[in-house]
């Protein structure tokens, strides 16, 4: 099987090929080095285990996984996959358990994802049943690496893959702790069906420059606009990324009116701008903050509204965006009005993220005969450097090229 | 009162607005201060709050949808929405609250179909009249079906009309009619207007001598009926 690399041009030049168009081949292979890969992923928070016995069901990639916490307060993770015939071990969404079952033969696990229990091992009226040499240990789902960092509960199939605090780096850990830095509830969870390749989303999280051209919401208001004070910041491996900004109601500025952007629409007022009342919560001043790992976590705050996503892959040209919205467990009930009201920004429905929903599956149509083509994916220099937000120099110089390089070589890969 | 047959003739208009594509009538079903989510079945039954829409006020359902104006959520698409309310009581005098499974179907350009939601409206309907003498409840809470994004609803403002033609005009339709608005008291009486046509109405009048009671109407020539605002799709 042939692989194809994304290749650059070198420096100066700010075109790169298109991806190759996604085959089955290439979405084995992701599923391989990439989610199975020396990655961390996004499981669940550890706020929605809070006992002993609880436990979701999440994917890693496509395999399916259960994440539970134990007697011991440790969190444990394992292949939703049963030994004997490979059915489903845990069918429902989140639950509490002693042990599991499989429904189809009785094969029960413990919450580590040892196998303990096999019906009939012995066999019946002393015929049948496993061989002698049968040893239950030797048999039993994948087991995953787990780190909670911060209240996330990430996990990883490789033994290779470095400590989360180190995959992470320094920056990208202050900037999770500085949104995590007390507990948090969540307040609703909801699924987006996006229509595109999975990585058609990541690259759109990590892109800062279409934030304030595509999201009316954003530049009309004044949420997010490149000319506002912020930056990008992409770790050193590329593959996990933060970019922030900062509302100053002091600093309006002409720029988007100037070049008749869309997204600068003078006319379009909220008739109950309440949507969009907030209150101070961090002292740094920073208003947005948007924060990636790789391979498919994001940790947003935009204003008040706080939420986790989880990108998965479902097949090659279809995607799941799975939304945990979370408020922090001391909110007063004003406080948490604020982010419910707040969140009509977000989610499958949201005034901001129904348009990056669609934008995908504009460019994965766009695409689809331009296999071997060109696209211009750079702006704003080719250094990796961490940007601030000094126009002509947008914020998003460092976005593209490093986006792309992870997909060659994942982050924490040789 | 709210009963049964209102509720559907709710829905039905409901429904109606949303497959005609008036979408800007349909703020106009939910009382000023209402509340409107949209959620899915594991949220509900964990009791978290969060909606893929959230609104607490009719003004935020307008601002929905006049960012469905925007040329960035585009969808070249129609919808055929049924419906049917299975469950509903009368928990106060005046009030309703009901629960509506609904199945929405988008027509796309291509004529294919295609299931866009399921799900259930739980409807707090409550009369307008009271709203304004200050009822408590307004609300709605809706179950969409997980990222479907369903419409629901709640809404007030039902105002019952009935339409009472004359019959042949030269027959005793005119009189009777006239007859039977003369005995209509209070808010039924008025209720009553845009009476038509003129000639006919004044020929009666002088029959009936009830010549008074049409000085009071507003009674307008044949010529002068108004076309329905939007000619509904065939």
């Amino acid at each position: 099987m042939s692989e194809q690399a994304i290749q650059w041009h070198g420096a100066g030049s700010p075109a790169c090929r298109t991806r190759p168009t996604p085959t089955p081949a290439t979405a084995r292979q992701e599923q391989e080095r990439i989610f199975r890969g020396a990655t961390w992923n996004y499981l669940c928070l550890e706020a929605e285990l809070p006992e002993a016995g609880s436990y979701r069901t999440t994917f890693v990639g496509d395999t399916p996984v259960i994440v539970v916490k134990d007697d011991d307060g440790e969190v444990y993770a394992f292949e939703n996959r049963c030994a004997h015939r490979g059915a489903l071990i845990a069918l429902e969404k989140s639950g509490s358990v002693r042990d599991f079952q499989c429904v189809y033969h009785a094969w029960s696990y413990n919450r580590q994802g040892d196998l303990i229990g096999v019906a009939f091992e012995k066999g019946v009226k002393g015929q049948g049943g496993m061989p002698a040499s049968f040893c239950k240990e030797d048999h039993g789902p994948r087991k995953l690496r787990v780190a909670v960092y911060c209240g996330l509960v990430f996990g990883s199939f490789s033994d290779d893959v470095p400590p989360i605090e180190e995959y992470l780096g320094e920056e990208i850990c202050a900037r999770i702790e500085r949104v995590l830095h007390k507990p948090v509830q969540v307040i609703g969870r909801f699924t987006q069906a996006l229509p595109n390749n999975w990585k058609l989303y990541v690259e759109n999280v990590k892109d800062s420059y279409h934030a304030s051209l595509l999201h009316l919401f954003f530049t009309t208001f004044e949420l997010n606009r490149l000319s506002q004070k912020g930056g990008v910041i992409v770790d050193e491996s590329g593959g996990h990324h933060v970019s922030f900004s900062m509302i100053d109601p002091a600093a309006a500025d002409a720029s988007y009116k100037e070049q008749g952007l869309r997204s600068d629409d003078s006319k379009y007022r909220l008739k109950d701008p309440s949507v969009l009342a907030g209150f101070t919560e961090y002292g740094d001043g920073i208003t947005l903050q948007i924060l990636s790992v790789f391979p498919g976590f994001v940790l947003q705050q935009i204003q008040n509204c706080l939420a986790v996503r989880q990108v998965l892959p479902k097949g090659q040209d279809r995607a799941e965006l799975n939304w945990t919205y979370i408020g922090y467990a001391d909110d007063t009930p004003e406080q948490r009005t604020v982010r419910l009201k707040q969140s009509n920004l977000v989610g499958p429905a949201g005034f901001i993220s129904m348009e990056d929903g669609a934008v995908g599956g504009f460019v994965q149509r766009g695409i689809a005969g331009a296999q071997g083509l060109e696209a211009i994916v750079e702006m704003g220099g080719d250094s990796t450097a961490p940007a601030k937000a000094v126009p002509p120099r947008p914020r998003c110089a460092a976005s593209g090229r490093p986006t792309a390089r992870t997909w060659d070589r994942p982050a924490g890969a040789a | 009162m709210i009963d049964l047959l209102r509720l559907c003739a709710f829905n039905a208009a409901y429904a109606q607005a949303i497959d005609n594509d008036e979408l800007e009538r349909w703020p106009s079903f939910f009382a000023e201060q209402c509340l409107y989510r949209i959620t899915n079945v594991e949220n509900e039954r964990e009791g978290l709050p969060a909606g893929i829409v959230y609104a607490d006020s009719r003004a935020m359902l307008e601002d929905r949808i006049a960012a469905c104006a925007r040329p960035t959520s585009t969808s070249a698409s129609a919808t055929a929405t049924s419906w049917a309310s299975r469950w509903w009581r009368r928990p106060t005098c005046g009030g309703a609250v009901a629960r509506t499974p609904f199945l929405v179907v988008r027509i796309m350009a291509t004529g294919e179909s295609s299931v866009f939601a399921s799900g259930e409206y739980r409807d707090r309907f409550v009369l307008r009249a009271q709203a304004a003498a200050g009822r408590a409840h307004r609300g709605v809470r809706q179950h969409g079906d997980r990222h479907a994004a369903g419409a629901a609803a709640v809404r007030r403002r039902m105002t019952r009309r009935i339409a009472v033609t004359l019959g042949d005009p030269n027959g005793i339709g005119p009189e009777i009619v006239l007859k039977a608005l003369a005995a209509l008291r209070g808010r039924h009486a008025r209720a009553c207007h845009r009476v038509r046509p003129a000639d006919v109405l004044e020929r009666a009048a002088a029959v009936t001598g009830l010549q008074a009671l049409l000085a009071k109407l507003d009674v307008r020539p044949a010529g002068a009926m108004p076309r329905p605002p939007r000619a509904s799709a065939t």
